[in-house]
């Protein structure tokens, strides 16, 4: 299956980079990044569940609202909403609290340490039983 | 020694307390009781008590009983027993579970009562000292903590950013998507810099010794015009100055241009977008003895939620891709040292305020 990607990073470079990063692979269904999380939330509350699974890079570290403070309301959001996504935590603070604090969370599948490549990204996904061609 | 050492004595025999009393009201602020009650009542209004003498021979409990119990809730006073020969055993007990600090024999002589206060004084001076010093420690570590969780995202950031840029950039050849990395690229790096400056600034602020001299307002206004000149003219802000002098002022001129340019560069990067006029004002008023700095923008502003956090060291309240957490941690830092202090006025998407004053030195 083809899967659509959102990231959230207050970097505007890192987020760029996944960007081409992902349209390079020529598997992605679509592509949206957010330097703030509250923006990403909303976005994300507004979809409609189509079936279709779309892979969120989150990084750890942000600004106003960080990872944690998204995944705490991401987890209030109704079920069919929350089973769209398969979210990734992104960090390059290599902070152990932090990084055993995210793998904690239920809905996140996966910690990658930046920079992001996309083999780290297709071993989490087919690591959690999903094709993705 | 401005205020006199505070010593309590607790005995059931009265005359003893006239006496003692009577022998050292001079050269100490004498506390007596003739109960552990009233004792306690006295430790209770008078935190700075320094040294207590107990009889040990007393009806309801004896005077070591009583410096265990006191010893829990009052740790700080030098605690001194008065006791005759035959309590010997008890005494030598009680200084080895540290429970008393001395003992003095019965009948007293002035002279070793003196000694013992004299005494006492010094291991309570050196004991404060070490838990003043502790504090400093503890909160120099709290802060190294946070340094090295900072350093790690804050460096480790755009570093690993830009290696991600590079090994992309290497497989492109579209010399547009190449350029437009490039220019990422160059912010990441810019990025990284402004963090190592203000690192800089925070050590300096640590560790540097003030330099008081005359501040020349005129030529400082120049400077910063030409620092922000970047910003008047490529972003169209206006940048209005004002100085109204009417004496001399003397202070620390780096600390003051930490202080300005920290809060003039947020002025200049917290810009509304969508703003037709974006303007940056700066005025001093030096009168009194007293210096007032007044930044003023019409920029994003701060949540009012986030105004009493945004002095603390790596707080960040907009997730504009521009701050390094360091800048008015700084600001407070050199007022601190300054003796100055500081008012911020600000709404969401109006602007702000921040008023800063320093008294001449």
């Amino acid at each position: 299956m083809k899967f659509s990607f959102i990231v959230i990073d207050d970097s505007e470079l890192d987020c760029y980079i996944a960007e081409k990063l992902i349209n390079h692979t020529g598997k992605s269904a679509g592509f949206k990044s957010f330097i703030d999380a509250a923006s990403a939330l909303e976005h994300i509350s507004k979809q409609q569940p189509d079936g279709d699974k779309a892979v969120i890079l989150l990084d750890i570290m942000m600004p106003v609202m960080n990872g944690f403070d998204f995944l705490e309301s991401f987890i209030t959001m109704p079920a069919q909403v929350q089973q769209q996504f398969l979210i990734i935590a992104i960090t390059s603070s290599m902070n152990k609290t932090d990084i055993a604090r995210i793998k904690n969370y239920e809905a996140v599948k996966g910690v990658i340490d930046k920079p992001v490549t996309i083999n780290a990204v297709s071993a989490i996904i087919s690591q959690e039983g999903l094709e993705w061609d | 020694m401005s205020e006199k050492i505070k010593v309590l004595y607790i005995d059931d025999e009265p005359n003893n307390l006239i006496s003692f009393k009577a022998s050292f009201r001079l050269d100490y602020q004498i506390y007596t009781a003739d109960n552990t009650q009233d004792a306690l009542k006295h430790l209770e209004s008078h935190p700075d008590m320094r040294i207590i003498f107990c009889d040990q021979r007393m009806p309801d409990k004896t005077g070591v009983e009583f410096f265990e119990d006191v010893r829990a809730k009052y740790p700080l006073p030098i605690r001194i027993l008065l006791t005759g020969y035959t309590d010997i055993e008890s005494v030598i007990d009680a200084i080895n579970k540290s429970h008393i600090y001395r003992y003095v024999k019965k009948p007293w002589i002035n002279e070793d009562i003196v000694s013992a206060i004299d005494e006492g004084n010094k291991f309570y001076l050196a004991n404060s000292m070490l838990s003043v010093k502790n504090d400093i420690l503890q909160k120099a570590y709290n802060e190294l903590d946070k340094f090295a969780y900072s350093v790690s995202h804050d460096i480790r950031g755009p570093l690993s950013g830009i290696a991600g840029a590079i090994t992309l950039a290497s497989e492109m050849n579209d010399i547009g998507e190449i350029k437009d990395m490039l220019r990422l690229m160059g912010k990441s790096v810019k990025k990284l810099d402004e963090f190592i400056m203000s690192m800089h600034d925070y050590y300096s602020l640590k560790r540097g010794e003030l330099h008081i001299a005359d501040i020349n307002f005129d030529n400082l206004i120049t400077d910063l015009k030409e620092i922000y000149k970047i910003y008047t003219t490529t972003r169209n802000i206006h940048f209005e100055t004002s100085v109204h002098q009417t004496e001399p002022f003397r202070s620390d001129e780096l600390s003051l241009k930490i202080i300005l340019n920290n809060l003039l560069s947020n002025a200049f990067k917290y810009q509304k977008r969508d703003n037709s006029y974006h303007m940056v004002k700066l005025s001093i008023d030096v009168q009194n003895g007293m210096a007032t700095f007044v930044v003023e923008d019409n920029g994003v502003g701060i949540p009012e939620k986030h105004i009493g956090e945004i002095f603390n060291l790596f707080f960040r309240a907009s997730a504009l891709d521009a701050g390094t957490g360091f800048g008015l941690y700084n600001v407070k830092d050199a007022l601190l040292k300054l003796n100055g202090q500081v008012h911020v006025d600000s709404t969401l998407g109006i602007g702000s305020t921040f008023t800063i004053k320093i008294p001449n030195k």
